[in-house]
């Protein structure tokens, strides 16, 4: 894998070059990431099978980093579950998909919380992870991933109630990495590291930080809960190349320090994971004059992202919405109808990606995996293709401009959710007889979530205090950004007239 | 400005952000463990306090713990006024 040789190289050439700086202030060097990850790679490879995932747990560690590499060297896939983002309930899920035949491996650096009976686990805290790597110990280059092995399964919201775990390839990976280069410049440098590790905009970073030799700088969730916390952090972070959601940098922008004064070093920010905002652009490019700006679109299918513009001042001052840009060399994007032909060229349809950082499919699901998965040819090769179920429009530069959903995911704050996971999850309650989650819409955007509930009894409460005591409930379960912002009660669910639950609406009475 | 006018242009104000009609009543629950307010929606308190009372706070002056209610967040405007 050409993504571990780049760290070996730098590790060899340049150890003392810091790889991991942590706003709590830990740190590594990439020589002691690379023997972390030799030593941890060697115990793994001891205990699983090539193949065999293993979840790795925790926050912003370094640790958490060097587990990564230790099971691409240990020829088994990683999970990754970050602790404030994945609640005990679906980390038991998570684990109940991946587990084999021997216990599931389970590297953690923070507290777990265990997975509740969903299989047996074999469980490394972050004492016995230091033990392991004190101690010492070298990977069997042998078990290395490679080509279609895979590098990471990554579990996003299923619209069934379980998360389902999307396959990305080590040839995936190191084919976004090559353009995550590209569009870096490819020097060392320090790259932000924001998004939890379970959300895989943080690959963005991941990849391009430590295959260029430069320094990863992550936020721990401390310093993501304070206005003070958070500026005192970026202050002293040196970041270079900024990643985040939109949705965070507006967070930043509402300080009035938050410009080239903070950051001096800003030189290029990354946006992905959900719409950017002209206006959310038109203020980075005056609060850091020395900054590019790119946006990028991609789901998780497609290994982070596969389209990229960098936003200009005309183009964020313009009325027009910006496009989400034109496809990366290995990629090509076609606009399909709903029976799969191909569109005219600038008429609205599904967008399908086909190309090198297509995804095996998902998890021990043929069933998911075959309904949006595909093959085809491109430049010669045989690539996958990806149904995404956005809906947008290709223009006449071959820039694709995104325009919405095709179903009933939607993305808030960058964070992708399906909205049928929130329902099923509702229902399972006994208090809940039926449910339908819509989002609210201000500015173009999705705001929040309304759960729209039916009461099995009725309430003994006020509305508001059942609504809170729902939410409580639903929190065990799911992530915190799914847990809708206000629950409606009501007799009975509007429906259409073939009989569906009537989501426009109740999209209405959300106003 | 009357204490009650502060009051109630302060509820105005979160019922909107809120999304809820309950904040007039529930002036002590936590409204981030409530779901009602999040870092972004905090944000837009702040701002609507500027608007509305021209009394600047800014997102480093107040931790979390000192706007997480109706009455704590009309107790931080009161003080400043």
């Amino acid at each position: 894998m050409k993504y571990l040789e780049s760290i070996e190289y730098t590790a060899r050439t340049l150890p003392q070059t810091p790889a991991l700086r942590t706003s709590a202030g830990d740190r590594m060097t990439y020589l002691e990431l690379w023997l972390a990850s030799e030593a941890l790679a060697s115990r793994i490879a001891g205990i699983a099978a090539p193949g065999q995932p293993v979840m790795v747990y925790g926050n912003k560690h370094p640790l958490m980093v060097a587990c990564f590499l230790a099971c691409m060297k240990a020829g088994c896939p990683y999970v990754p579950v970050d602790r404030f983002s994945v609640p005990p309930e679906r980390v038991a899920s998570i684990a109940a998909q991946i587990a084999g035949n021997a216990p599931l491996p389970v590297l953690a650096s923070e507290p777990f919380p265990g997975v509740e009976g969903a299989c047996a686990v074999e469980l490394f805290d972050g004492d016995e992870l230091f033990r392991i790597v004190s101690e010492g110990g070298f990977s069997d280059r042998s078990r290395w991933i490679s080509g279609e092995d895979l590098a990471y399964i990554l579990f996003t919201s299923g619209s069934t109630g379980a998360p389902k775990g999307v396959e990305v390839t080590a040839d995936c990976f190191d084919n976004f990495c090559a353009w995550d280069l590209e569009l870096s410049g490819g020097s060392p440098a320090v790259w932000l590291d924001q998004a939890p590790f379970s959300f895989d905009l943080s690959v963005f970073e991941l990849a391009g930080a430590l295959a260029s030799g430069g320094t990863l700088f992550s936020l721990v969730h401390d310093s993501q809960q304070s206005a003070s916390a958070l500026l005192a952090a970026l202050a002293s972070s040196g970041i270079e190349v900024w990643v985040s959601t939109p949705a965070f940098a507006s967070l930043c922008l509402a300080n009035p320090e938050f410009g080239q004064g903070l950051m001096a070093d800003l030189r290029l920010s990354i946006f992905c994971g959900e719409t950017l905002p002209n206006a959310t652009a038109a203020r980075l490019l005056e609060r850091f004059p020395s900054a590019r700006v790119l946006n990028t679109y991609g789901p998780t299918e497609s290994t982070v992202a596969v389209t990229s513009v960098e936003v200009t001042d005309e183009m964020a001052g313009a009325s027009d919405p910006l496009p989400v840009g034109s496809a990366r060399p290995g990629t090509r994007i076609r606009i399909v109808d709903a029976s799969g032909a191909e569109c005219a060229p600038g008429s609205l349809g599904e967008v399908v990606i086909e190309g090198d950082t297509v995804a095996r499919g998902y998890y021990r699901r043929p069933d998911l995996t075959e309904r949006s998965f595909g093959a085809c040819e491109l430049a010669g090769a045989p690539v996958r293709t990806y149904r995404t179920g956005d809906e947008g429009w290709l223009d006449g530069a071959g820039m694709l401009h995104y325009r919405g959903r095709l179903d009933l995911q939607v993305k808030l704050n960058g964070f992708r959710i399906e909205l049928g996971d929130i329902e099923e999850h509702l229902r399972r309650l006994p208090e809940v007889a039926a449910a339908a989650v819509v989002p609210a819409v201000r500015e173009g955007r999705v705001s929040h979530l309304v759960a729209h509930v039916v009461p099995a009894a009725p309430l003994s409460t006020t509305p508001f205090r059942a609504g809170l005591a729902l939410k409580e409930r639903l929190r065990g379960a799911l992530p915190h950004y799914m847990i809708p912002k206000k629950v409606a009660f009501l007799d009975a669910l509007p429906m259409t007239g073939n009989g569906k639950v009537d989501r426009r609406a109740l999209a209405e009475t959300a106003r | 400005m009357e204490r009650n006018e502060l009051e109630n242009r302060v509820l105005d104000m979160l019922e909107d952000i809120c999304e809820d009609d309950a904040v007039r009543e529930e002036r002590d629950v936590d409204l981030f463990e409530a779901g009602l307010l999040d870092s972004l929606a905090a944000i837009e308190v702040l701002v609507g306090i500027e608007e509305a009372f021209g009394v600047d706070i800014a997102p480093t002056a107040v931790e979390r713990e000192e706007m997480n209610t109706v009455n704590k967040i009309i107790e931080q405007i009161a003080v400043r006024l």
